[in-house]
């Protein structure tokens, strides 16, 4: 039996489960990119984006190129976090069908 | 305890973002100046060897298909250098997932290309080659829409409309008999030209900063 006890309450949340998969699907992602791919309100990102850093799975990059930018990318811990909270959700999927099945009366 | 839906509904979203996310630059900004260059020289260079006097289609076939194959070669050996450099540098397989989606996208426009002009060149009727060619262009670049950045459909779509309105017009005056093998030798010729050269040198300065600044794929 799983544990399900194991899936990863900080990724869980909608708007930072957006934030951790479009950081594992690029190398880095802008601050003003992920406002407009999440269409979520600064105020909302920014906290989010402060958690994930604060557990260490989200690192900050701040340059001046032709004007200051701040970028995102996942670090080693949150692409692993990542990877293990699919892992779970796909476990849950497995042991959730026979059930279905037997609900249905199959 | 999360149940299935909730798992469900969850996978969905990273499914949908993950798509969304995946962004693919099918000519890169430096591949687009080089191919601009080339065609660039190649209108020079086929309106520097034209035989003299043009009397017929037959007559241009040959330099035609000659001179805008060696741009075509030069442009894609150039692209396959860049690509294999920019692969080397990031420590990526050079033919990348990205690359491998955009090929199968583009596939079907350029085997078309391709079909018109083994059908159209054996005939030698190159003269109506330039607006297909824009066109089956067209088609391959608007078909990686889904994961194209905005520049690609810009770029699609300048060489749809301009091949559509080029294809009329070298109708109406092939159906006015208006002008002779001449005209038409040099009007495709600056053509491709105007299309193949001028529009990848415009795309090329206008993505260029841009693809230094956000360092995308």
């Amino acid at each position: 039996m799983f544990d399900f006890d194991k899936l990863d309450k900080l990724i869980h949340e909608k708007g930072r489960l957006g934030i951790m998969t479009l950081l594992a699907a690029r190398p880095s992602w802008t601050f003003q990119d992920l406002k407009a791919e999440l269409v979520l309100s600064d105020g909302n990102l920014v906290s989010h984006l402060r958690t994930l850093h604060d557990s260490g799975y989200v690192a900050v990059t701040k340059e001046i190129l032709d004007r200051p930018q701040t970028s995102y990318a996942l670090t080693a811990k949150g692409r692993k976090q990542f990877e293990d909270y699919l892992t779970i959700l796909e476990q849950i999927l497995k042991v959730g069908r026979p059930s279905t099945d037997r609900d249905s009366g199959k | 305890m999360p149940n299935r839906s909730d798992a469900e509904e969850h996978l969905r979203i990273i499914r949908s973002l993950m798509e969304k996310a995946t962004i693919y630059r099918a000519i890169s900004a430096p591949t687009a100046l080089a191919g601009g260059v080339f065609a660039g020289l190649g209108t020079a260079v086929l309106r520097h060897l034209s035989p003299r006097p043009i009397r017929s289609e037959a007559d241009f076939a040959g330099p035609f298909l000659t001179a805008w194959g060696a741009v075509l070669l030069l442009t894609f050996l150039a692209n396959a250098l860049l690509l294999w450099r920019g692969s080397k540098l990031r420590g990526e397989p050079f033919l990348s997932s990205g690359m491998r989606l955009a090929l199968v996208a583009m596939l079907p426009g350029m085997l078309c290309g391709l079909f018109f002009t083994i059908v159209l060149g054996w005939g030698t009727n190159v003269f109506w080659l330039p607006p297909i060619w824009m066109m089956c262009y067209a088609v391959a670049l608007l078909a990686t829409k889904h994961f194209a950045p905005r520049s690609i459909m810009l770029l699609g779509w300048a060489f749809l409309l301009a091949g559509m309105a080029s294809f009329y017009q070298l109708f109406a005056w092939g159906f006015a008999g208006a002008f002779g093998a001449s005209h038409f030798a040099s009007g495709s010729n600056l053509l491709m030209g105007l299309t193949f050269g001028l529009f990848h040198l415009i795309y090329a300065a206008c993505t260029w900063p841009r693809s230094r600044v956000s360092a995308t794929p």
